[in-house]
C-alpha cells in the first residue's frame, strides 16, 4: 500500500494509549515512560552501528522492536512505513531509512524531558 | 491461576504485568525475556497460562510452541497480524493480542482462559470502551486524531479551530456536528463558540476557564452544568 508522505509528515505521537492504558495509575505511566526514553535512544544507536556494519538483518530486528514504541505512541502510518522499512531490510535494501529516522527522531523529541511530570498526563 | 510472560520486549512485558495485576485471579510467576529462559523455567513448574511473544531473536514464540509439553493455556502477543492465521495451527492456543494490546481485548482473553479452566471470574475495574478518534478532512487528507489529544474547539465563523498541544488545526464544519464525534464524558461546550476537553483545564477563575495558554469563556447557562461535571473538593 503506498503510503501519503504528508500524512506521515503530520502524524504525531499521541500519550492516548498511555493513558487509556494506565487508567489513572500514574505510577505506572512514569515508570513506561522511563523505559520508552531510556531505551529508543540506545536502540537508534545500534540501529545505526548495524547500519553502519552492513548487518541488515540486525537492523531489521531493532526496527521491529522500534515499531512497538512506534505503535504504542497510536502513529499507525509511521509503524506501517517502519514495518514496511523492516521488511525492506531482510532483503539488504535500504527503502524508507530516512523516513524511519525521521519518525524516531519525532519520538525523542516528543518525549518528556523529566518523565516524572509529563503534563499530558495531567486528570481532572 | 498462575502466569508466565515470555517478551524480549521491556514494555511489552510491563504492561501484560501491570494488566495482569489488576486480575484478582491472576498471578505472575515468571517473566522472561526470551523463549529458552521460560523452556527450562517450565520443565521444573506447571503454570495455568503463558503470555508468549512470537516474534523473538533465535528461539521464536513458534520454536517455543513446537516443543512445549503440558497443558498451559496460551495468548499469543505479536505485533505481526499475519502470523495471527499460523497461529491457531497450534493446540492450546486461547487467544491472539496484537501489540500495543488493547485492555479490553486483554479482560475477553482472560476471561476465556477462566472459563476453559472452569476458574469463576471476579469483577474488577472496567476500562472504557477504547482510545476515541476521529478523522478531520484537512486539503482532501483524512487525519486521524485521538480526542484526548485535543485541547478545545473553537468555533470561527463556517470554520472550527482544533487546538492540540503543539499543533491547530482550521476545518470547516460546525461545533454541533463536531460535537458529536467526540466523548461526552470528557468533552463539554462551555460557550456558543468553545468546547473544551475538561482534562486540560488549568484554573478556573469566575467565567473563565485557562487551557495552556488560552483564556475561555463560560456561559453563564452552562456554568452549573459544567460544575456538576467537575470533580469538586
Amino acid at each position: 500500500m503506498l503510503m501519503n508522505p504528508h500524512n506521515l509528515h503530520l502524524e504525531l505521537p499521541s500519550l492516548s494509549y498511555l493513558k487509556f492504558l494506565s487508567n489513572g495509575n500514574k505510577n505506572f505511566a512514569i515508570k513506561l515512560l522511563q523505559i520508552l526514553k531510556d531505551e529508543l535512544p540506545e536502540e537508534l544507536d545500534s540501529y545505526n552501528k548495524a547500519l553502519k556494519s552492513k548487518n541488515y538483518f540486525w537492523a531489521a530486528e531493532i526496527v521491529h522492536k522500534i515499531n512497538h514504541k512506534i505503535a504504542f505512541f497510536q502513529m499507525e502510518q509511521s509503524s506501517q512505513l517502519a514495518t514496511e522499512h523492516e521488511l525492506a531490510l531482510r532483503e539488504g535494501k535500504l527503502n524508507n531509512q530516512e523516513e524511519f529516522l525521521e519518525i524516531v527522531t519525532k519520538i525523542l523529541k516528543f518525549l518528556p524531558e523529566y518523565p516524572e511530570e509529563p503534563h499530558e498526563l495531567h486528570c481532572s | 491461576m498462575n502466569c508466565i510472560v515470555v517478551d524480549d520486549e521491556s514494555v511489552s512485558r510491563e504492561i501484560l504485568a501491570f494488566l495482569c495485576s489488576q486480575e484478582p485471579n491472576l498471578e505472575v510467576v515468571g517473566t522472561f525475556t526470551n523463549a529458552m529462559d521460560a523452556f527450562i523455567f517450565l520443565n521444573k513448574e506447571q503454570v495455568d497460562l503463558i503470555f508468549l511473544d512470537i516474534h523473538m531473536p533465535g528461539f521464536s514464540g513458534f520454536d517455543f510452541l513446537q516443543t512445549l509439553k503440558g497443558s498451559s493455556q496460551i495468548i499469543l502477543t505479536t505485533s505481526d497480524k499475519e502470523s495471527a492465521l499460523k497461529a491457531f495451527e497450534y493446540e492450546n492456543i486461547v487467544a491472539f493480542l496484537i501489540k500495543p494490546i488493547d485492555p479490553n481485548r486483554f479482560k475477553k482473553a482472560i476471561l476465556k482462559v477462566e472459563k476453559i479452566l472452569n476458574i469463576p471470574s471476579v469483577e474488577t475495574s472496567t476500562y472504557s470502551k477504547g482510545i476515541s478518534q476521529f478523522y478531520i478532512n484537512i486539503d482532501k487528507r483524512l487525519i486521524k486524531l485521538n480526542s484526548e489529544d485535543v485541547n478545545m474547539i473553537e468555533a470561527k465563523g463556517d470554520y472550527v479551530l482544533i487546538h492540540l498541544d503543539d499543533k491547530e488545526y482550521r476545518v470547516h464544519t460546525t461545533l454541533s456536528k463536531i460535537k458529536t464525534k467526540l466523548p461526552s464524558e470528557f468533552f463539554f461546550q462551555v460557550h456558543r463558540s468553545y468546547i473544551i476537553n475538561l482534562s486540560k483545564i488549568i484554573d478556573i477563575q469566575d467565567n473563565t476557564i485557562l487551557i495552556q495558554k488560552f483564556v475561555i469563556p463560560i456561559s453563564r447557562s452552562r456554568r452549573a452544568e459544567l460544575m456538576n461535571k467537575l470533580n469538586l473538593i
